[in-house]
């Protein structure tokens, strides 16, 4: 345990320590206001706008896997993985301590963005949106926004490269899955596909229930990469 | 603290590249790691820490480091040169490392002074040189004040100043009663330094004794004498028992005799001496005739 606490605060004073991160942390705020006002230019009904604040949160996922990605990635980016494996010869201590404050950071951030945005949208357009619905599409959009770091993070991990932490899953987002379902369009396949189901928990018309269907899909795929990676993490030579 | 290697042992493909290297460090002494380019140091390193997997298993007192309460203040290692993130300030460096070990950040302002890094505490350290970027990582290390320092080729890129100020550090910290543990080629550097040393060639150990003892085992003194009639000397060293070699037009080498008793060979000739000078053996030359067949990587002759 007091490992545990050691390895926390040395990746708390890391990732706060540099200017990266909060420009990262700085981003994902700025996309998620931006988009939120983009839509007050829209069709969209006022009483729409808190609930397309917290949907257009998740356009930061992209960000939020470079986040993750930085993590472990600068590690072995800028060699310093023995140093701290030598610290911390308890592997999964610091690599649970950084997924944790990785995870920390971005609920703290949706919890700050989507008020904000909702905030803002909501006194823009004359209404407020501060109810259930809100409040569950809130929560899928923290999920969601935690588990693409989490996943940015576990590829960093698995291929040693902080740039293929991030790129890789844009990837797959924007370019693989879109490819597969048009090759092989099949409601199965986009049932299991990851992105996808990210794309539609914080969608704003989807049932609820089906919606945290969809974001547990997400989240299964965010926890078998994530293990993956510690495995990885603590056989690999450092 | 005293830290035990033993049967350490990793193979890469089919290169069994540190095969049953075993040696104890012990505190009070300061411990030099030789051994020609690829001949398995680093990775011995590495496998004593638990950063490379293989073979064998590393005690300190008794304890996997794994098991010891904060391995941070067991042992304080430097193994990469430029191990630092370059926009993150040094100091900052320091105090997240601290956070491993629990010390403070008046300690940190201590170390940052002792390496003198003071001035540029508040700087990124992107555009270091080698020398200050080895300092930085020597602060690393030294941060916990640990029980144990393991340096990998510290030297590199310091400046004769920095290097004899290294060399007085670790001598102290040594002889404060920790274990140190160095790597290094600059082996004339290490002769004023070590008290031990562990020899590695190809993977195994070599030798693991006193640097006294090592020099005296692997290398016989010798005495250069000039003179213009050098087949007479070395007539006369045969006649005597002892090796000799010419060396240029008009050097003889005489191994195994004193100056004095080289003179009076050379006396017995009949002819003035040009320069009678003993070369005493080296931890250079020691090491040199102890690995010369171990050599990984071999340059051809120069001309």
């Amino acid at each position: 345990m007091e490992g545990m606490r050691r390895a926390v605060l040395f990746e708390v004073r890391r990732v706060t320590s540099v200017g990266s991160t909060w420009i990262l942390l700085g981003l994902i705020f700025l996309v998620g206001l931006a988009t939120s006002l983009n839509q007050l230019r829209g069709e969209t009904s006022a009483a729409d706008f808190p609930l397309g604040a917290v949907n257009h949160l998740t356009a930061g996922g992209v960000v939020a896997a470079a986040v993750g990605a930085s993590a472990i990635g600068a590690e072995l980016r800028w060699n310093t993985l023995r140093a701290l494996y030598t610290a911390f010869p308890r592997r999964t201590d610091i690599v649970l301590a950084k997924v944790g404050v990785v995870v920390v950071l971005l609920v703290a951030l949706s919890i700050v963005c989507t008020v904000v945005d909702t905030v803002v949208t909501s006194v823009a357009a004359g209404g407020t949106g501060f109810d259930g619905a809100w409040f569950g599409l809130g929560t899928r959009s923290a999920l969601v926004l935690v588990c693409w770091g989490v996943i940015g993070f576990s590829v960093a991990a698995l291929t040693r490269s902080q740039v293929a932490g991030f790129l890789v899953p844009v990837a797959v987002a924007y370019i693989v899955e879109i490819g597969l379902l048009s090759i092989f369009p099949s409601n199965t396949l986009a049932s299991v596909l990851p992105f996808i189901n990210a794309s539609e928990a914080t969608s704003v018309g989807i049932p609820a229930v089906e919606a945290f269907e969809r974001a547990a899909v997400f989240g299964g795929w965010a926890v078998v990469l994530l293990v993956a990676a510690v495995v990885v993490l603590r056989r690999r030579d450092a | 603290m005293i830290v035990t290697t033993a049967g350490l042992g990793r193979t890469y493909g089919r290169k069994r590249a540190v095969d049953d290297v075993s040696f104890t460090l012990r505190p009070g002494r300061l411990t030099g790691f030789l051994g020609p380019n690829g001949s398995g140091k680093s990775t011995t390193m590495r496998l004593m820490l638990g950063l490379d997997r293989g073979d064998g298993r590393t005690e300190w007192d008794g304890q996997q480091l794994r098991d010891l309460p904060v391995p941070a203040r067991a042992v304080g290692a430097h193994l990469d040169a430029k191990a630092f993130h370059p926009k993150r300030t040094v100091r900052r460096h320091l105090m997240m490392h601290a956070a491993a070990s629990g010390v403070g950040a008046r300690r940190v302002t201590e170390v940052l002074d002792l390496v003198g890094l003071g001035s540029v505490a508040d700087d990124s350290p992107g555009g270091f040189s080698l020398g200050m970027a080895q300092r930085v990582g020597l602060a690393t290390a030294i941060l916990a004040e640990p029980d144990v320092l393991m340096l990998d080729e510290p030297s590199n890129g310091l400046d004769p100043q920095s290097i004899q100020w290294l060399r007085e550090f670790l001598r102290a910290y040594a002889h404060a009663g920790h274990t140190v543990f160095v790597s290094s080629h600059l082996l004339p550097e290490m002769q004023l330094m070590a008290d031990h040393v562990v020899v590695i060639g190809r993977g195994t150990v070599l030798a693991d004794q006193s640097v006294a003892d090592f020099v005296d085992r692997s290398t016989s003194s010798q005495v250069l004498v000039r003179v213009a009639d050098t087949a007479a000397v070395l007539g006369a060293a045969t006649r005597a028992g002892l090796t000799a070699v010419s060396e240029g037009p008009d050097g003889v080498v005489v191994t195994g005799a004193s100056t004095e008793q080289v003179g009076l060979l050379v006396h017995e000739t009949g002819q003035p001496v040009r320069e009678l000078v003993a070369r005493n053996a080296s931890l250079e030359q020691a090491f040199i005739d102890l690995t010369r067949d171990a050599q990984e990587y071999t340059g051809g002759e120069v001309a």
